[in-house]
């Protein structure tokens, strides 16, 4: 049995409400929040807060309601963003960094040589408000790996220690899963959070390879709900991982 | 190599929709179906399609009562509580003689970790692969076991009998090139066959709603390029998107849902109207109907017929 350690950080109140399916209301999100922190989950995800008002409450109720799991906001790659998520005194700011060719010239429709730009200023500017920030690496499973490499040596001269490889599509398997995670862990020896999706049924048995491969965040949602096929079952991940990793892991606390 | 094991589970299914099942099934890129005798013999008086078929046999005996068959294998209870990780059965020919192996693997076990087993059992010859969903590996294994050169996989429909699910094995061989689709796959009649079966609408390939969109930023991408956020094209699995408008809506959400149904709203603004159609969510705390945002835009002095002008899987090209 290969003892491993990881962290969970649920997404439930962000990436799962983005399923058409479900809807919370903010007694619910507050009621959600609650429960993963009695659980001892280490990072909650509340919410977007460039969204609006509502949201911004929302995620400073949810904020003051838990004791022990850390409070993060999902934000764009720029100020405005930021500015808004400054409002709700979370713990942690997630900045999303697209990084594959087709998101970063079709969705944002701006090249390579921009993003990179961009990222040096909104993080210039996000480092005199938050003390931690994470960057997630939206589209990681399309990217090149060179680029992903050079978004993360330009991330750490900002102090930030740790980025999400975000398989956004759901495309991965298990084995790729390891060696891109492998790859990145020995070339930067920066702290992965992995985020999956489940289009092809595979969530968990990718989330169980990259703590294989030195993952030290997993991303998981209740129930796995999230778009189209939800993201990676929490309590499907937690059971794979007591009977793979041994029973140490059981709340992914440590 | 893919044989699907689904009507082994529906022996308490009527002869029709066991035979229709077949039929489905045969319709779909597997190369072998796998069936009881309960099953076998419900369906033996209708025309069987030519197929390799397999028989799941109560014990060895029964091969001389079923003559024909591509392989036979013994029906075995699983332990999923025992210390085994895998357990290894023998194929028989028609003749009775053993022609194959089969391995079923139970539990305890990641991709990672069977990576070189697999290897090694692929090194000493023809091997059925039936890997267990009980910890949520099966699909990745049995997809796994393919790539690294095995010969075949033990699936079966939305994985019934904790299986790999045929459908994602499937699509995971064609998103990673190793057995493209050169058709849609058409998974209604395997639905209709499997009456009896729930369906959760975020089933991988198979769901209902795995096509549909809220999230603004997701709506605004698929507007740009549907591949920004989906892993194959709807139509691949006769699906099509859905853009749905509800708390997590945006702009662009709106002004898709106003272009499907050909509604001008003039000086209206569109952020205007997203205010209203999340205030409308929130108070019916669900994401709001076609019909309802159609009758919402008209009440506040959009104009349209609020027909359906196009569809939203053809945005991108209208």
């Amino acid at each position: 049995m290969q003892k491993k350690k990881f962290h969970i950080v649920d997404t439930t109140l962000r990436d799962g409400a983005q399923s058409p399916l479900v809807m919370f209301d903010s007694r619910e999100k507050i009621a959600i929040a609650e429960m993963l922190d009695d659980k001892n989950i280490y990072q909650i995800e509340a919410g977007i807060p460039i969204m609006g008002k509502d949201e911004l409450a929302i995620i400073s109720k949810i904020k003051k309601s838990c004791f022990h799991a850390k409070i993060s906001t999902w934000n764009r790659l720029n100020k405005n963003d930021l500015i808004a998520a400054a409002d709700c005194e979370a713990d942690i700011v997630h900045i999303s960094v697209p990084v594959s060719q087709r998101q970063i010239y079709e969705k944002l429709q701006k090249d390579v040589k921009w993003l990179l730009a961009q990222l040096e200023d909104v993080l210039a500017f996000a480092a005199s408000y938050f003390t931690e920030i994470t960057i997630g690496m939206e589209d990681a499973s399309r990217a090149d790996m060179k680029l992903m490499l050079t978004v993360i040596e330009k991330v750490k001269q900002f102090a930030v220690r740790r980025v999400r490889f975000a398989d956004t599509v759901g495309i991965m398997t298990p084995s790729a899963v390891y060696e891109q995670i492998r790859e990145i862990k020995e070339k930067t020896a920066i702290q992965i959070e992995f985020h999956a999706h489940n289009d092809l049924g595979m969530a968990v048995a990718n989330s169980i390879a990259a703590v294989q491969a030195g993952a030290d965040f997993i991303d998981t949602t209740v129930q796995g709900i999230g778009e189209r096929c939800g993201n990676c079952d929490m309590e499907k991940f937690l059971s794979a991982a007591a009977i793979i990793f041994g029973s140490d892991n059981r709340r992914g606390l440590m | 190599m893919i044989v699907d094991a689904t009507l082994c589970y529906m022996e308490t299914s009527t002869a029709k929709q066991q035979y229709m099942m077949l039929m489905a099934l045969t319709r779909l890129p597997i190369d072998a179906i796998e069936m009881t005798v309960v099953v076998y013999n419900n369906i033996v008086r209708m025309k069987l399609p030519r197929q390799k078929y397999i028989l799941r046999v109560k014990n060895k005996y029964d091969i001389e009562n079923y003559p024909g068959f591509h392989y036979y294998v013994k029906s075995i209870n699983i332990d999923k509580d025992s210390d085994k990780k895998w357990i290894e059965q023998v194929m028989y020919d028609t003749s009775g003689r053993a022609a194959a192996r089969r391995i079923i693997v139970i539990d305890e076990v990641s991709v990672i970790n069977m990576c070189e087993q697999f290897c090694t059992w692929i090194r000493n010859g023809k091997l059925y692969l039936e890997p267990l969903n009980y910890i949520e590996q099966a699909t990745a294994l049995a997809y796994t076991w393919l790539k690294c050169g095995g010969n075949s996989v033990i699936t079966a429909f939305c994985g019934l009998g904790n299986h790999a699910p045929l459908e994602e094995v499937l699509m995971t061989l064609h998103v990673t090139g190793i057995k493209r689709l050169i058709k849609p796959l058409n998974f209604s009649e395997l639905k209709k066959a499997a009456g009896n079966i729930a369906i959760s609408p975020v089933k991988p390939v198979v769901g209902a709603e795995i096509f549909a969109v809220e999230s603004g930023i997701h709506v605004d991408g698929i507007k740009k390029n549907p591949q920004l956020y989906e892993p194959y094209p709807p139509e691949l699995v006769n699906a099509s998107r859905r853009i749905v408008l509800g708390d997590m809506s945006g702009k662009s959400s709106i002004e898709a849902k106003l272009k499907e149904y050909n509604l001008v709203c003039g000086k209206i603004d569109t952020v205007k109207i997203l205010e209203i159609v999340k205030q409308k969510s929130h108070d019916l705390h669900r994401a709001i109907t076609d019909e309802e945002f159609c009758n919402l835009v008209k009440m506040i002095g959009c104009a349209g017929s609020a027909e359906k002008k196009i569809s939203y899987s053809r945005y991108n090209t209208a």
